[in-house]
């Protein structure tokens, strides 16, 4: 495989300079923007193998970007904060990964490099978050039943606990790949989740 | 806050106009001109619609000056018409007047539109003019209210006056307190931004840093500034507080850790924590910190994962529910349970603590491959 090309869109430039001089040999980062159109406007022209974007910037922010872009490239957000209903957002409506930015050079590099690759890209915390909302989703739900299957909790919960994907397999006697494909399934299913809350709230609200 | 006012004084003058009409159709028998009486209710009728349809299409308008002039210039013309349309004598003394209440849906606008002098004022103008209405309509001065001249002129102009001045003292008070409100949400969104740019000056020193030391402290402020932001209920939804002293304290041992050894511990507790009782709670950061330190001491690991979830497990055969899990994992050097010292010392301090509490310890490591502690309290 070539150079990944990389779109980097951060409205702190010294952010973007970071993790340009991070990121090193076999990433070339191809474009950089401040808001959320720009971005958009760049990925749309250069069409990257993979953008890195803030989930806070002007113009919408990394959600604005998942939207417009996430059909067309691998999007890994990256940022300080960790538990918020825009990252679910964000996750639900279709970027591949997310990390904080405290994250140190040489993880980030390898998890990019995954990102770009295709294969989901969970930190511990995004883990805990998604748990979460299927909790609330089945405490709503109101008969315990939960969207996710008893396999596809196990996964989620060990990559919470800091295990790889390598380290579940093991733990769960599933190969790697399974495990991603565990990963893929979830994802799937949050955003299928994210779209009925959406659609029995307009139903609720009178929205047509 | 004006819409809402205004829409009062709406309802104000409906109810007025409403209760103009039925004086009206009461004592009609002592009108000496009726269509002079007829035109005042039917004038005071199209100023309500109008102001009605302003308050839909543009509610600003109901508080500039020509609808509040407008206003107060049709109430004076009641008061005034109203003593010449009963016959004489008959207006306020032995009846009601045409103007009753509707005249003071003007003073009360003057009032919110432009203050406590402007209410004032407009009372006085509105009170003059019925006590005006009263001679035109040579009404006895002893008859007027009160017993004195003087007196029975004035006490109308008092009255008004005063429902102005304190109907227009009061929605400055209420303007002020929300252009307050406005600006400490200003100030908050500010603050955001600040906080924004500290957290991330505070992540790029962390990762730049060649200083052990210096990233541990920039790590820890990080966490710190992050809990704060979070607020008092990140996620705790249940009283008590518990929950989040168990995150302070996990925070804290992590930061100890950090210190202490150099790794890096990423905290991941779920934001729906069951509240615990203090004890438990307790129990459980003193386990945690047991087992970071011996993550740190024997197993020299580098980044540890401390999980904290409300757990859902069925128990184990016999044992009583718990309320939650967590797990301590290193990538550290891990060693074997059964065989070696620090297995059966970190077994100890660990299992003494979550027992006490009547909770469940598994120890999961093998050489070579780390180590994960297990806790249901």
């Amino acid at each position: 495989m070539g150079v990944t090309t990389v779109i980097l869109a951060d409205d702190h430039p010294i952010w973007r300079t970071g993790v340009r001089s991070d990121l090193g040999d076999g990433f070339e980062v191809v474009g950089e923007a401040a808001t959320a159109p720009e971005a958009v406007a760049l990925v749309r022209e250069l069409g990257p193998d993979l953008v890195v974007c803030d989930l806070h910037m002007p113009g919408g922010g990394g959600l604005a970007v998942v939207r417009a872009c996430a059909a067309s490239t691998r999007i890994v957000m990256l940022t300080v904060s960790e538990a918020e209903r825009d990252l679910l957002d964000a996750v639900a409506a279709g970027a591949v990964g997310y990390l904080v930015k405290s994250t140190p050079p040489d993880e980030l590099r390898t998890a990019l490099g995954r990102a770009a690759a295709g294969e989901p890209v969970f930190s511990p915390s995004l883990a805990a978050l998604v748990l979460g909302e299927f909790r609330a989703l089945s405490r709503r739900a109101g008969d315990g039943t939960s969207a996710l299957t008893e396999r596809e909790r196990e996964v989620l919960q060990l990559v919470a606990r800091g295990h790889t994907y390598k380290e579940i397999g093991a733990e769960l006697f599933i190969a790697e790949k399974t495990v991603e494909n565990h990963v893929r399934n979830i994802l799937g299913k949050l955003h299928l989740s994210r779209r009925h809350e959406l659609v029995r709230y307009a139903v609720d609200h009178g929205i047509e | 806050m004006d819409r809402s006012l205004s829409a009062g004084l709406a309802i104000f003058r409906w109810l007025a106009w409403a209760w103009m009409a039925t004086v009206l159709v009461f004592d009609r028998h002592a009108l000496a001109r009726p269509w002079l009486a007829y035109g005042l209710v039917a004038l005071a009728l199209v100023v309500t619609v109008g102001d009605q349809v302003l308050l839909v299409r543009r509610p600003g308008a109901l508080l500039r000056p020509p609808a509040v002039v407008g206003e107060l210039a049709c109430g004076v013309a009641l008061f005034l018409g109203g003593g010449l349309a009963f016959g004489h004598g008959a207006a306020f003394a032995t009846s009601q007047s045409l103007g009753v209440a509707w005249p003071l849906a003007g003073v009360l606008a003057a009032g919110v539109a432009a203050g406590p002098l402007a209410g004032a004022t407009a009372g006085v103008v509105v009170g003059l003019a019925r006590t005006g209405g009263a001679a035109l309509n040579r009404v006895p001065a002893s008859q007027l209210l009160g017993g004195g001249h003087l007196v029975g002129a004035l006490t109308p102009v008092v009255l008004f006056a005063m429902a102005g001045g304190a109907v227009g003292a009061l929605a400055t008070l209420v303007r002020r307190a929300e252009s307050d409100v406005a600006a400490a949400r200003a100030r908050e969104e500010v603050a955001r931004t600040l906080h924004d740019g500290v957290l991330q000056t505070l992540a790029v020193v962390e990762r730049r840093s060649d200083d052990p030391a210096l990233a541990a402290m920039a790590r820890d402020q990080q966490r710190e500034l992050r809990a704060y932001l979070a607020g008092p209920t990140a996620g705790v939804a249940a009283p008590g507080g518990v929950p989040s002293d168990l995150a302070a304290a996990l925070r804290e041992s992590a930061a100890t850790f950090e210190r202490r050894f150099g790794g890096r511990v990423d905290l991941v507790v779920a934001g729906d924590l069951p509240a615990v009782p203090v004890e438990v709670a307790s129990a459980l950061a003193g386990a945690v910190g047991e087992a970071l330190t011996n993550a740190g001491k024997h197993g020299r690991a580098d980044r540890v994962t401390v999980y904290v979830e409300p757990d859902q497990s069925p128990p184990p055969g016999g044992s009583r529910p718990t309320l939650l899990f967590c797990s301590v994992k290193d990538d550290g050097a891990g060693f074997d349970p059964g065989a070696v010292a620090e297995g059966i010392g970190l077994s100890r301090s660990v299992r003494g603590r979550i027992a006490e509490v009547g909770g469940r310890v598994e120890l999961v490591a093998r050489p070579g491959a780390g180590a994960e502690v297990r806790l249901w309290v």
